[in-house]
């Protein structure tokens, strides 16, 4: 539940922010053109739910455990979100198939006070080559200040 | 061969032959029985070899645990330390040793080929990556 809400508080920041700025824009022009008004909304709406719905319908993630240790590392959540729909697109954009991504809180029995938020992007490709590359791309896009969060690429 | 990582090359070694192997599964060209164990020590031997590459760059090769801290992990350490450096290799290092917890321990699955060939692959990309950004730790 926690995570729909926050999903949800996600997409309403991005379309408020769209607003915002089409609003902003508008009051600058002296003639109203209505097309010219619905067109960056419906594209803001349809790109941001349409990425945060895809996220969702994929995402298995043990909510109560990753959320209480991104609030003591001080990991904003929003931008964690943020991140996984970028990761996503980047996968998309070179056509690997995305086929689950994995949240987890990792702890380690022989190491007591070491943990780490562990993503596993599962991908359905053979092409290791490619997918160690955007392995990387991703490993590099990751908050510098995100110190315990690992993220993983693996071929189903 | 790097100096006193000659090991981390014999364990590389195993697991690219083991590799080309399954590569080549369709001509033929087996050269041992590929059976779990095989496929499961390659992955363990993969890791380890990226292991002691990294265990290397981080300054780490003498690390002794802090007295009176009973459960603290050199392989935790290496990872983090490699992170806090920047090094986007910690990654891959940090999956690696899973993938290697799940091959020596989880033994009621079943390691597929593209497991093995996969975590091969990964172990090569970190050694390349630190023999690169690293090479006066390697002479």
């Amino acid at each position: 539940m926690m995570q729909s809400i926050h999903l949800l508080e996600n997409t309403y920041d991005l379309i408020s922010r769209s607003i915002n700025s089409t609003l902003t824009d508008l009051s600058n022009k002296s003639l109203i053109n209505l097309q010219q008004l619905l067109n960056p909304l419906e594209t803001a709406i349809n790109k941001y739910s349409l990425k945060l719905l895809k996220l969702y319908s994929i995402l298995k993630i043990d909510v109560k455990k990753v959320v209480t240790y991104m609030a003591q590392k001080q990991i904003d959540l929003k931008a964690f979100f943020n991140y996984l729909i970028d990761a996503l697109e980047l996968l998309e954009s070179r056509n690997i198939q995305v086929e689950s991504v994995h949240v987890n809180l990792a702890e380690d029995e022989e190491d007591v006070n070491w943990k780490a938020i562990d993503i596993t992007i599962k991908v359905k490709s053979e092409d290791y080559d490619t997918l160690i590359s955007l392995w990387t791309e991703l490993a590099k896009m990751k908050p510098k200040a995100w110190k315990s969060v690992y993220i993983g690429v693996e071929p189903l | 061969m790097s100096r006193g990582l000659n090991i981390a090359d014999d364990f590389l070694l195993f697991a690219i032959e083991i590799k080309d192997q399954l590569e080549a599964r369709q001509t033929g060209k087996y050269k041992v029985t590929l059976t779990q164990g095989v496929l499961r020590t390659c992955i363990s031997r993969a890791y380890y070899a990226a292991f002691l590459y990294a265990r290397r760059v981080t300054n780490l090769e003498r690390y002794r645990r802090p007295i009176g801290i009973k459960r603290v992990s050199i392989h935790n350490t290496v990872i983090d330390r490699l992170k806090e450096m920047g090094i986007p290799v910690a990654d891959m290092l940090y999956n690696l040793k899973k993938a290697r917890g799940k091959a020596d321990y989880n033994i009621y699955s079943t390691i597929t080929p593209n497991k093995v060939i996969w975590a091969v692959k990964v172990a090569q990309q970190i050694i390349d990556f630190l023999k690169r950004a690293f090479p006066n730790k390697f002479q």
